[in-house]
């Protein structure tokens, strides 16, 4: 814990992504208790037609959409999306990433296989993989988190094995298996835990990376459903008003771009802690 | 060299298989009846049926598969069942607005990009270098749909400079071709410059550590002289590899600026067809893009060869 305290201290940018993430983290925790009605003011979901498309004002802070709804709410309450699908992503990539990485990096027949259904799927643009999916299976917030987790694992196994490649070539992992260590033990006992740094890192990639990409998708009209507000599909909603409420759009943009921005930052800032290497390299 | 290209081309061979084999699956992963789902709400019965037959979804898949890869390689990639005009004829009519993002686009952020990078690299430590770093962080972070929504507030509907959606072809009149694609250019030159920022700084700096770049120093050469016949020409190799990654960045950059920019480009008949559930304008486009973005890599893999002879070893 010490060394956390020092780290930040010694690394500004860690420390304002880190202190935003927890901001938006708080506001996310808050909309799902009781609480919600006094930080966010409205119901996100309430319609006032007569109310509708006003500029910010001391009632409506960030203004409302074309059905009178809150966007202060509404921005708030999008944090909620934003958070899960990025927590779900980024764990889940892990998880799988590491279980096939580990797996392929000791086992030449799988390693052929799989690494080459991991290329043909990275050839595919992400985005457009992701809409052409999420268009295929339907909208829906799960759908969503799957998808950008079947975009993303290609890039977290290449990671791994990688790592795994270059790691059983190591003497302790000689000698461990020397002494008459299992498989099992050898790769989870040695081999696992010092791929953790570099996998760290590329979650925290994945975790910024799938903020954007639920975003865009939003944005683009097959995200996460309209009855769930999203910062995504906040702003496709305001895309029609640019040009009478232009605040419907930009609020819960800067949300999104300040969240995206302080998982980068916090992103940066581990890769400086876990691997002292590359530090100053980018 | 003929023998590296002949195996980078042959190498594409599977992942273009393999490009091929998901784009057909993409009907047969919908839930239930992908017929149903294509025909829409007020579709009937007859409707549903109509279409199953017209695209073959009666069949046995493999009978499916056979047939649309026979149909593909000939070059033949259907109709759309939102308008039933062919998938091709639709493609050539909608490319032109793309090429010309693309391509200003593209030249846009290597000329922000390179520039800059070298300059944070050149100046590493200083404000100059803080200041690259920040556009690129930023340049990452920030959505291109909300900046284009910014630019479009700022430029189109305060100070009216340039229209706010749509898009002027070159023959219809110059001028409105330049003004309709000033914004969506500097958008996705501003977003695509970011990583090159980044690729640059860190492999220059990765040169500035070289020990000729040492030597350069310690004989007395300029600073200027050390960066530009030194330094910078060890760093070209790294840079022209993000070539590669902007390809696939203007790939969704086309996607979400046309979109933005109501622009009736390629990616904008992207979003249309998945909203409209035209599975086989998505497929076909799916193939078209990972085509390109396939092609694009083997050519940056290719000058990379051609630029670094250990490569080809």
């Amino acid at each position: 814990m010490r060394g956390t305290g020092r780290a930040l201290r010694k690394n500004p940018n860690l420390l304002a992504g880190t202190v935003i993430l927890t901001i938006m983290a708080l506001i996310a925790i808050i909309t799902v208790t009781p609480g919600a009605r006094l930080v966010a003011r409205y119901d996100p979901q309430a319609l006032a037609v007569v109310h509708r498309l006003e500029q910010p004002s001391a009632s409506h802070w960030f203004g409302t959409d074309r059905l009178g709804r809150d966007i202060y709410a509404r921005t708030l309450h999008g944090a909620k999306v934003s958070l899960v699908v990025a927590v779900s992503v980024a764990l889940s990539v892990t998880v799988i990433g590491m279980t096939i990485g580990i797996t392929v990096g000791y086992n030449r027949t799988a390693d052929n296989l799989v690494m080459r259904v991991m290329d043909g799927m990275m050839s595919f643009p992400t985005l457009v993989l992701a809409l052409a999916l999420v268009a295929t299976l339907g909208s829906s917030l799960f759908n969503v988190v799957l998808v950008i987790c079947i975009v993303d694992t290609p890039g977290m196994t290449r990671v791994v094995r990688g790592v795994v490649l270059s790691l059983r070539e190591r003497s302790y992992v000689e000698s461990a298996r020397a002494i008459g260590a299992s498989m099992p033990r050898v790769l989870f006992r040695h081999i696992a835990p010092n791929t953790l740094a570099p996998v760290i890192i590329q979650a925290s990639v994945f975790f910024a990376g799938a903020i954007l990409t639920e975003a865009a998708l939003g944005f683009l009209g097959v995200g996460t459903p309209e009855y769930i507000p999203s910062w995504g599909n906040i702003i496709s909603a305001g895309r029609e008003y640019v040009t009478i409420n232009f605040w419907i759009s930009f609020f819960p943009g800067l949300f999104l771009a300040l969240t995206v921005l302080a998982a980068n930052l916090v992103g940066d800032g581990l890769r400086d802690v876990l691997d002292p290497r590359l530090r100053g390299a980018t | 060299m003929t023998a590296y290209i002949a195996k980078r081309l042959l190498a594409t061979v599977p992942v273009l298989i393999f490009v091929g084999l998901v784009a057909f699956s993409l009907v047969h992963l919908a839930p239930g009846d992908a017929a149903n789902i294509m025909a829409g709400d007020y579709a009937g019965p007859d409707d549903v049926k109509k279409l199953r037959t017209e695209l073959g979804l009666d069949k046995p898949v493999w009978e499916q598969f056979t047939e649309w890869v026979g149909r593909t390689v000939r070059g033949d990639l259907g109709h759309s069942i939102f308008n039933g005009k062919s998938i091709a004829e639709l493609v050539s009519t909608r490319i032109a607005p793309t090429l010309s993002l693309a391509m200003f686009g593209g030249l846009l952020a290597v000329t922000l990009g390179v520039p800059i990078g070298v300059m944070a690299a050149w100046k590493v430590g200083t404000k100059w270098d803080r200041l690259g770093q920040l556009w690129a962080a930023l340049g990452i972070s920030i959505p291109g749909f909300w900046l284009g929504l910014i630019l479009i507030y700022v430029f189109a509907v305060n100070l009216r400079w340039f229209p706010v959606i749509g898009f002027v072809s070159l023959n219809e009149s110059v001028t409105g071709y330049v003004r309709s694609l000033t914004l969506p250019v500097c958008l996705l030159g501003i977003t695509g410059s970011a990583t090159i920022v980044r690729m640059t700084r860190a492999s220059l700096l990765e040169v500035f550590r070289e020990d000729y770049i040492r030597t350069a120093r310690s004989k007395g050469l300029a600073e200027r002289s050390v960066l530009f016949r030194h330094a910078l020409r060890a760093a070209a190799i790294p840079i022209v590899t993000v070539i590669g990654f902007l390809a696939a960045g203007l790939i969704t950059g086309v996607v979400v600026t046309e979109t933005v920019f109501t622009i009736p480009g390629l990616g904008r008949l992207v979003t249309e067809s998945v909203g409209r559930r035209d599975f086989p304008v998505v497929q076909s486009l799916l193939m078209l893009l990972a085509f390109i973005y396939v092609m694009v890599n083997l050519l940056v893999d290719l000058s990379y060869a051609f630029f670094d002879p250990r490569v080809r070893l």
